[in-house]
């Protein structure tokens, strides 16, 4: 059964259309990169998956509908956002006592072994914690869970890159298992590119691309290439082009790394170089890579 | 900074056998009231503020009201003895703090949650709004009623015993001021917050109502409407049905309950526990079942609230 399974998803706010008959299939234990620029929609994929958000066409998440089934959809779910913040008024030992209260899934001792290795203060409120300290309570809390999806929509923006690297460390030393799935939206494509089985380009409410890691890899290479050449590999077809130091970068969809070896540098795009390819031209502003 | 990215021991077995208790719906309900009451104090500190400004002000008095009573005329001693701080205005200084406390805090209670953008988190956590509206709605309803209440009788034996140590000092007993021996008394501030409470309902189910509903300024919406209502009915129509009945239901509490206490005559007469009466009332019932049909909008509401 897959994790996530999207047919037609549709959301309309009273001007805009936020997602325009989006198919979305996830299975379980990949960890997949729902890139787009501001606005394209990805909140609001996240949003309907997690039941916050009403939605039209269909939904399944772990063979639930999200919208009518939340509460018990969030037993399996968890879910870390830059914009869901943990009440500032709460104590981290009430945050402790409360998820450990309702929360059917929740280990405290391993929250607590985790906040341990922390500078966070049992005794503390959330509002005398940095915003690097909130987020690290946040994923203590999270990780402590065993859930089966996790979703985090942007849960490094504004930390320090230590707070950030850290995060993606964690989750991918202690949470990750093969089993779980992990949709994570971020702005900082270039620290997750290593972490993602699949990969997702999302624009103006639409999947611009869907595609896994290794298919990614094998089917884009970039070529940097000297003025005498460039003709020649222009032939090929390039689908993105731009200038760096004297030389041409070219951006390959399709072309064997073979054919190309010839000409000049062949590399791996990073998943930015592609994003900016892709939708760049299009017009959307705000490409990710472009804030970090 | 210390790292997170070391290993972390694994999940022990007896999270199992915690693990499908969590998942008893009576749980999540109790977690979120106690929740609620982490996040506003005041529903037991204001009801306590109350009641200690209250005896802070009888002790100070009974300093003055003993050698008062002892130089008075016998004639008149006994029934300026009854009018002076008689216990039951302790009961409504603490209930009235209660009703203030009640209703701001329905006033907030679903709508700072989507101010502080805490709601996302909250609705990331396996808790039906169902649970989370009753959970808020049992503030008003039961926990602040039963913390009110035993406030207000404390401080209602404290007071008595005051009262009878000053009135003993004027060589005069209570029973020959008091209408009602302490047992009566007790029963009927029990009954009466009990009856209050009730007839509330629909009134903090407004206010809940109006705090999921509004974008904004819900204090304004909650008391601009019914204002406005009555206003325009008063001058369109020159009747004020609208203004009377709001006001029956925010004030009428304690006559429903305790029958007519207005008499002519100047006499005090002390008022009689009416529960036939109280529950004939058809007003109470319908008060349910609108308080029923406004939290029914409230869950409602609340599955397509966002943050705002």
């Amino acid at each position: 059964m897959a994790c996530i399974e999207a047919r037609g998803l549709t959301k309309k706010y009273r001007q805009t259309v936020a997602l325009d008959g989006v198919d979305i299939t996830v299975g379980e234990g990949r960890i997949l990169g729902l890139i787009g620029p501001n606005g394209a929609g990805k909140s609001t994929a996240l949003n309907a998956i997690l039941g916050l958000t009403a939605y039209e066409g269909e939904l399944r998440v772990l063979g639930r509908n999200p919208w009518t089934e939340r509460d018990r959809l969030m037993r399996d779910v968890c879910f870390i956002s830059d914009v869901a913040v943990l009440p500032r008024w709460m104590r981290v030992s009430q945050a402790l006592d409360y998820v450990a209260g309702i929360h059917p899934r929740f280990d405290r001792a391993k929250a607590e072994a985790f906040l341990a290795r922390t500078d966070i203060r049992k005794t503390s409120k959330v509002r005398e914690l940095s915003k690097g300290m909130v987020t690290q309570l946040h994923l203590a809390l999270v990780m402590a869970i065993d859930a089966r999806l996790l979703v985090l929509d942007e849960p490094t923006l504004g930390l320090d890159v230590l707070f950030r690297k850290q995060f993606y460390d964690s989750l991918l030393n202690d949470y990750f298992d093969h089993t779980r799935t992990i949709v994570v939206t971020t702005h900082q494509v270039e620290e997750v590119q290593y972490i993602l089985t699949d990969l997702m380009f999302i624009n103006r409410g639409r999947i611009v691309l869907d595609c896994s890691m290794e298919a990614f890899e094998n089917r884009y290479v970039e070529l940097l290439v000297g003025p005498d050449r460039v003709a020649e590999a222009r032939a090929l077809g390039p689908i993105h082009e731009r200038q760096m130091f004297g030389r041409t970068l070219l951006l390959f969809d399709g072309v064997t790394r073979d054919h190309l070896a010839p000409l000049g540098e062949v590399r791996t795009p990073s998943i930015a170089d592609l994003f900016v390819a892709l939708i760049g031209g299009s017009g959307a502003a705000g490409a990710p890579g472009a804030a970090s | 900074m210390n790292t997170l990215a070391e290993s972390v021991p694994d999940a022990a077995p007896e999270i199992q056998t915690a693990a499908a208790a969590a998942t008893h719906p009576v749980r999540p309900f109790l977690w979120s009231v106690r929740r609620e009451l982490w996040e506003t104090r005041s529903i037991y500190v204001a009801p306590l503020i109350a009641a200690g400004v209250f005896l802070f002000g009888c002790l100070v008095s009974a300093r003055r009201v003993g050698p008062w009573l002892r130089h008075m005329d016998a004639s008149v001693q006994s029934r300026a003895a009854a009018a002076y701080a008689p216990p039951f205005f302790g009961d409504l200084v603490i209930l009235g703090t209660a009703l203030v406390v009640a209703v701001f805090y329905c006033l907030g209670a679903l709508h700072n949650e989507r101010r502080d953008r805490s709601i996302l988190f909250w609705k990331s956590l396996p808790v039906s709004d169902l649970t989370t509206v009753a959970a808020k709605a049992a503030i008003p309803l039961v926990v602040l009623p039963i913390v009110t209440l035993a406030i207000a009788l404390v401080t209602h034996l404290i007071v008595v015993g005051l009262d009878t140590a000053v009135l003993a000092s004027a060589g005069l007993t209570p029973q020959g001021v008091m209408h009602l021996s302490l047992l009566d008394q007790l029963g009927m501030l029990i009954y009466g917050v009990f009856t209050l409470t009730l007839w509330h309902a629909p009134i903090y189910a407004w206010f809940l109502l109006v705090s999921v509903w509004a974008r904004r300024a819900p204090f304004l919406w909650a008391f601009g409407l019914p204002i406005a209502a009555t206003i325009f009915e008063n001058v369109a129509f020159g009747t004020s049905v609208v203004g009377n009945f709001f006001w029956k239901r925010l004030m009428g509490g304690l006559d429903a309950a305790f029958g007519a206490t207005h008499h002519g005559g100047g006499e005090i007469i002390m008022p009689q526990i009416d529960p036939v009466g109280f529950f004939g009332n058809p007003g109470l019932w319908v008060g349910f079942v609108v308080a029923a049909a406004m939290l029914a909008g409230c869950v409602w509401l609340r599955r397509y609230r966002e943050p705002v």
